[in-house]
């Protein structure tokens, strides 16, 4: 049992630079990342999902040393998903799937699976997920039994006709994570006019979103403000995959834990400033770090809008 | 309930290389197929699948006019697998590209198709709530998967047919196929997916690989030809059996696939299964989609079988 989970898939990523070179595979994929930004602010956190046998050695070795439960992350499959991921000088990514996307679907979450994994003590849930209306109204069913949180993060690739297949299962979560590519597409707005956007999302019926702008940082939106928080460097930024994942996943435990927007958009924004300290998620994760995290949170709050 | 026919469910549109073919959508994909395969001989027998919202409004005038047995059909997202098919000019086919773009219901189809598919507890949860005699599936060599289903048949008793999917018939996938072949009772391959798998050029090499397989019969599928059934060292060549009309081919390997995966459960010899799949085949290729009312055929079905089977033995 755990209060927070990250719903969704696992994929290790090999990082293809423009001079044709490839990484070894490093762990990430949107729950693996989601989950250690959840992680970074509570030990009360949990993996729900379908995974490939060698999930052990690299997703299960990380998973003990946090002490996280694996009571929800089921073996279907050889394989994890695997990606080859090249980053482009827009901020935008291209993906390649190494064993096909039907291990991809298959290995995809159900709705069931969620519904087994949570319980009366959950409070938040992040999922990853496309926009189907079967998919929502379950884990709306689900949702409204247990009482919890939800937070979607809308998945990469949408086309301008998705707005409305988004529109029609967007009052379900509570909370919803895209980045300006996503806004742009949706809402046929040039992606730097942050106003437009925010004015859209404004709109939403959800309790808050978090606006990801890439390198400039996130926003933080409500019904009735927007709060914007820049890029936040913990040291030298070496890989941005599972930045957005991260950050939402962190978002996701802030709002949930009740942090005002300009809290939750500083602490999403920390999580991805540790993120992208290496390819893969951060290392060990010790109490030290989760203090240090806090206490940046504080910091940077008092400077971004106090100071 | 006596069989479970487990898989993926397409809808179809078909073009032929002569720029002909079907205008409006069919019910297809290799479970529907195959269960038609089984529906022509028996009642007692229903699909496992994971579909798209818009099932029934293609398949529900199908299912009600034929009362299929709903209980193993699940919705799981919005759409099934649309797919275009375009065949050559030497029967086989390939998906539209064109289409699968502009038409696409989903970002990534292939993804959707993973989503849908059958896992072993999908099928454990039929064989074990009823006396199952034998079970289909298209599927993949994946070790995880098998180990599962493998527990589930011990447990439950029933006969296997594999259907073996075109990716795991590349020469480096042999040991994972022979893994699954543990698990099967009654194989099925057609001959391009075989001449691959084993490096070979002819139907005879294949047959003589083949007849080294772990199973008791395998359905080696050889187009417009017909089939070979197979078992040990005994192999009938049997033509495909006389249609009154051809209209569509697809599905027809899934079809006499699943037909004999019926045959074979119920206890007939090697000749009878591969003229029971002829038969079915021949009942598939009748029209586009798979066969409309079985109720209506299913006396043909019989009678022609036998009478396949009094020949061949003469």
């Amino acid at each position: 049992m755990a209060k927070y989970l990250a719903c969704g898939n696992i994929m290790s990523d090999a990082i293809k630079s423009s001079d044709g070179t490839m990484s070894s595979f490093y762990m990430g994929g949107p729950a693996f990342f989601a989950l250690q930004g959840i992680r970074l602010f509570t030990k009360d956190c949990k993996l729900v999902s379908r995974v490939g046998a060698d999930y052990r050695d690299s997703y299960g070795k990380w998973m003990d040393l946090h002490g996280i439960t694996q009571e929800s992350v089921k073996v279907f499959a050889d394989h994890c998903t695997r990606h080859i991921i090249e980053h482009h000088a827009d901020g935008d990514y291209s993906s390649t799937s190494y064993f096909g996307s039907e291990n991809m679907g298959f290995l995809k979450t159900h709705p069931d699976e969620v519904d087994s994994a949570v319980s009366s003590e959950t409070r938040g849930i992040y999922f990853a997920h496309s926009q189907e209306k079967v998919i929502w109204k379950k884990l709306g069913d689900i949702k409204e039994k247990h009482g919890y949180k939800m937070m979607w993060e809308l998945e990469p690739r949408v086309i301008k006709e998705d707005l409305e297949k988004v529109m029609q299962v967007i009052s379900i979560p509570e909370m919803f994570s895209l980045n300006s590519i996503e806004a742009s597409t949706l809402w046929g707005i040039p992606r730097d006019n942050d106003e437009d956007i925010i004015n859209e999302l404004m709109k939403l019926p959800v309790e808050m979103t978090l606006y990801r702008v890439g390198k400039r940082g996130a926003y933080a939106v409500t019904p009735s403000t927007a709060e914007f928080c820049p890029m936040i460097d913990i040291s030298e930024s070496v890989d941005p995959t599972g930045c957005g994942n991260t950050s939402t996943g962190a978002a996701m435990w802030a709002h949930t834990e009740g942090y005002d927007p300009r809290m939750v958009v500083i602490i999403a924004n920390i999580a991805a400033g540790y993120n992208a300290l290496q390819k893969g998620v951060y290392p060990h994760i010790t109490d030290e770090v989760m203090a240090d995290a806090v206490r940046l949170a504080e910091r940077k709050c008092a400077e971004i809008f106090c100071g | 309930m006596d069989y479970l026919v487990a898989g993926n469910v397409m809808v179809d549109i078909v073009r032929f290389a002569d720029g002909s073919g079907s205008d409006r959508k069919n019910m297809g994909g290799p479970s529907v197929f195959a269960y038609s395969g089984v529906k022509l001989w028996t009642d007692s027998s229903m699909l496992v699948c994971k579909v798209g919202e818009d099932f029934y409004e293609y398949f529900d005038e199908w299912l009600e006019k034929n009362n299929v047995v709903r209980e193993g059909i699940k919705v799981v997202c919005d759409y099934c697998n649309h797919s275009f098919l375009v065949y050559k000019e030497d029967g086989t086919y390939m998906g539209d590209p064109e289409r699968f773009t502009k038409e696409r219901h989903r970002s990534d189809w292939i993804q959707d198709f993973g989503y849908m598919k059958t896992t072993p507890e999908d099928i454990g949860e039929f064989s074990s709530k009823y006396n199952i005699k034998g079970v289909y599936l298209a599927q993949n060599n994946d070790y995880v998967w098998w180990r599962k289903f493998s527990e589930i048949k011990k447990r439950d008793g029933f006969k296997f047919m594999w259907e073996i999917e075109a990716p795991c018939c590349e020469p480096n996938q042999m040991e994972a196929n022979l893994n699954a072949l543990k698990s099967t009772d009654i194989f099925s391959i057609n001959v391009q997916e075989a001449c691959s798998l084993f490096e070979v050029d002819t139907e005879e090499e294949c047959i003589e690989k083949l007849k080294q397989l772990p199973v008791d019969v395998t359905i080696f599928r050889v187009g417009k030809k017909g089939l070979y059934s197979i078992a040990g060292n005994e192999v009938f060549f049997l033509p495909s059996a006389p249609a009154d009309r051809v209209v569509d081919p697809t599905g027809c390997g899934n079809t006499s696939t699943g037909s004999a995966m019926y045959a074979y459960s119920e206890g007939h010899d090697p000749l009878m299964i591969g003229i029971m799949a002829n038969v079915a085949s021949a009942q598939n290729i009748r029209q586009f989609g798979v066969i409309p009312d079985f109720d209506a055929v299913r006396e043909f079905a019989y009678k022609q079988a036998k009478e396949l089977y009094d020949n061949y033995k003469k």
